[in-house]
């Protein structure tokens, strides 16, 4: 009986200690991928913020200016069919 | 004979194995020893179970607790640790996720001289590098000998050079800045962020941004680009010392473009000048003149009153006070009907309709059109209207627009009522998927006939610069006197045009106010509404009306 006691309880110790090491272990990784994560965010906003500032207003008008020379759509193009 | 515990000692015969054993073991008839030994190591048993149940029950909490460090979160459906997980301040976006703020990652540079390999060779490479930093800057650092910023947020092409300098000294921390992509643009509306300074939408949404929540805004960036550059024209054009434009659907109150002249770009805090930093939308407050007689209309037209078959005389001018006398001079008519009263904008015609009417029902009026009260815009700070202390003695003025102050963002609140039907609108400048509740305060008629009268203003009357081809315009012009040293000056004016479209049916309202404009489309010696604010509406209506119209946003 004492030696089943005692066989169950260092027996839940080990599987504790088990469960730790490995919670230890899984709470590293998730570190590391979680600051994997954050640099890849971070290099994404990176990103869309050049895109944001590469394609403000004034730089697609200095853009068009320089060489396709649109023109805007203004009311009076838009043409509405009427039903006969 | 010797009697304990109740064991007879008389009845101790010796275990079989007594010999051979070193234990002696005393059996008796009934087993008393045998039972009581097996008590004592039974309730021993006990102890040692409770112990190392104990045991086990805290070494349980102690690994519960670490594994409680680990979260499931919902939203993600993900397991994270908390305590590391690094919130950047959410972004500021328009209505179709363009970026108008952002934070990104960066990196303070610091020098810690004492462990300089070579400190003049550190101090002549750094100071190639910040150019704009003066070399008694570095002079000082260095005399100093201590752990010193040199500079925050250092560029990508600052930190690839400092890389290859490869001195022990030059350590960088990690930093956030906040960015702002549309530089002017938005500006007025958003406000800034730094450490030091936090203004306007990045300060009354703090708490939201300061989460990592991303804020989505009403606005639009090709509408907020395109009134911004078409006001600024006509601010260099008009000469004039400020402007103001706002977009708005006047059925959902969504704000599609708020802009305000002079502006700052946020991305560089120090070269903001004091009187660019206010948005005239909301922080301003104006007596809008001509723009307010609209109202004496809605007011007739409500009541179902029989002056709006009635003609006015105005030939003679009209009395308000003793030192008071206001003459109708830009009209030629001698006699004009209730329409030509708003299409001409008569002065005296809009008093003489007041007179009909009594103070106390115009002042009833403007609080049904919700001009009298405080009006809360969420991320927006609203100043209060400036209503006159004595109503009665302020009425005829206010007839024509004088003696009541508005923020801009509550005329054209008051004025949405007016045109969509009758029904009181909430701005809105952050995005809610909560629709409002439609009170109605006018009838449907009134409205009808008000979106007939503002059409017939900008067909005939002041405001026929305000006509875009290929769409129906209503609107009403204002021009009205700046006070200068406690009088009306004869040439600081503030000139306006609100206007909506499909006239028919408006969904969309647009207002357009300069502050002094020296000069007018017209080359006339009057600047008025009609030749500065309703020329400028018009090319903006040009513009954003096919994108309006085709990106469906009459939508709630």
């Amino acid at each position: 009986m004492k030696f089943l006691n005692f066989f169950f309880i260092t027996f839940f110790i080990i599987i504790n200690i088990s469960v730790k090491l490995l919670i230890v272990d899984q709470e590293a990784k998730i570190k590391n991928i979680n600051k994997e994560i954050s640099e890849i965010n971070s290099k994404i906003e990176k990103k869309l913020t050049d895109i944001s500032y590469s394609t403000r207003p004034q730089i697609l008008k200095q853009i068009n200016q320089n060489k396709f020379k649109f023109l805007p759509i203004l009311q009076s193009d838009l043409i509405k069919p009427k039903a006969d | 004979m010797f009697k304990k515990d109740g064991i007879n000692y008389d009845n101790v015969r010796p275990k079989a194995n007594f010999l051979s054993s070193k234990r002696i073991n005393f059996h008796d008839k009934k087993d008393l020893i045998k039972n009581m030994k097996r008590e004592k190591s039974i309730r021993f048993s006990k102890k040692l179970n409770l112990f190392f149940f104990l045991l086990c029950i805290s070494f349980s909490i102690f690994i519960s607790f670490n594994i409680l460090k680990v979260t499931y979160t919902k939203e993600t459906n993900s397991l994270t640790v908390q305590a590391k997980i690094k919130i950047n301040r959410g972004k500021i976006l328009d209505r179709n996720n363009e970026i108008i703020a952002t934070s990104i990652d960066t990196n303070d540079l610091y020098v810690d001289t004492k462990k300089s390999l070579n400190k003049e060779k550190l101090k002549k490479m750094l100071s190639e590098i910040f150019e704009d930093k003066e070399s008694a800057f570095f002079e000082r650092i260095f005399n100093k000998e201590q752990y010193s910023l040199i500079k925050k947020d250092i560029s990508p092409t600052e930190l690839n050079k400092l890389k290859s300098v490869g001195d022990p000294a030059i350590k960088l921390h990690e930093s956030n800045k906040r960015v702002y992509p549309q530089h002017n643009i938005f500006s007025n509306l958003i406000g800034l962020k730094t450490n030091e300074l936090i203004s306007k939408i990045e300060k009354n949404m703090n708490k939201e941004l300061a989460e990592g929540k991303n804020l989505k805004l009403t606005v639009d960036l090709r509408i907020q680009n395109i009134v911004r550059e078409e006001l600024y024209k006509s601010l260099i054009e008009y000469k004039a010392k400020a402007a103001l434009a706002v977009v708005m659907n006047v059925k959902s109150g969504e704000i599609f473009s708020m802009v305000s002249l002079p502006d700052f770009n946020p991305n560089y805090p120090k070269s903001i000048l004091p009187k660019t930093e206010n948005n005239l939308n909301a922080e301003a407050r104006y007596e809008m003149g001509s723009t307010l007689k609209i109202f004496n209309a809605a007011m007739v037209y409500e009541s179902q009153s029989e002056i709006q078959f009635n003609e006015f005389e105005i030939s003679d001018g009209y009395q308000i006070t003793n030192e008071k006398h206001i003459l109708d001079d830009h009209i030629d008519e001698k006699i004009l009907n209730f329409d030509d009263v708003f299409v001409k904008s008569s002065n005296i015609g809009s008093v003489k309709i007041l007179e009909s009417f009594g103070s106390n029902k115009q002042k009833q009026f403007f609080k049904k059109v919700g001009l009298t009260e405080n009006l809360n815009i969420k991320g927006l700070n609203v100043v209060s209207n400036k209503l006159p202390i004595n109503w009665e003695s302020h009425s005829k003025f206010i007839s024509y627009g004088y003696g009541l102050s508005l923020s801009p963002i509550s005329l054209i609140t008051a004025f949405s009522s007016l045109v969509n039907g009758g029904y009181k609108i909430q701005p809105l400048l952050v995005k809610n998927r909560i629709n409002q509740k439609k009170v109605k305060v006018f009838s449907s008629q009134t409205s009808k006939k008000i979106n007939e009268l503002i059409h017939k203003i900008v067909m005939d009357g002041t405001g026929k610069k305000a006509q875009v081809k290929g769409l129906l315009i209503g609107g009403k012009t204002g021009t009205s006197k700046k006070v200068e040293k406690g009088n009306y000056s004869e040439e600081k004016k503030i000139t306006s045009f609100i206007g909506v479209f499909p006239a028919n049916s408006p969904e969309f309202l647009t207002f357009v106010l300069f502050d002094e404009p020296r000069k007018n489309v017209a080359s006339s010696k009057e600047t008025t509404g009609g030749n500065t604010a309703a020329p400028t509406f018009s090319k903006i209506v040009k513009k954003i009306s096919p994108i309006i119209t085709t990106d469906n946003y009459s939508r709630n």
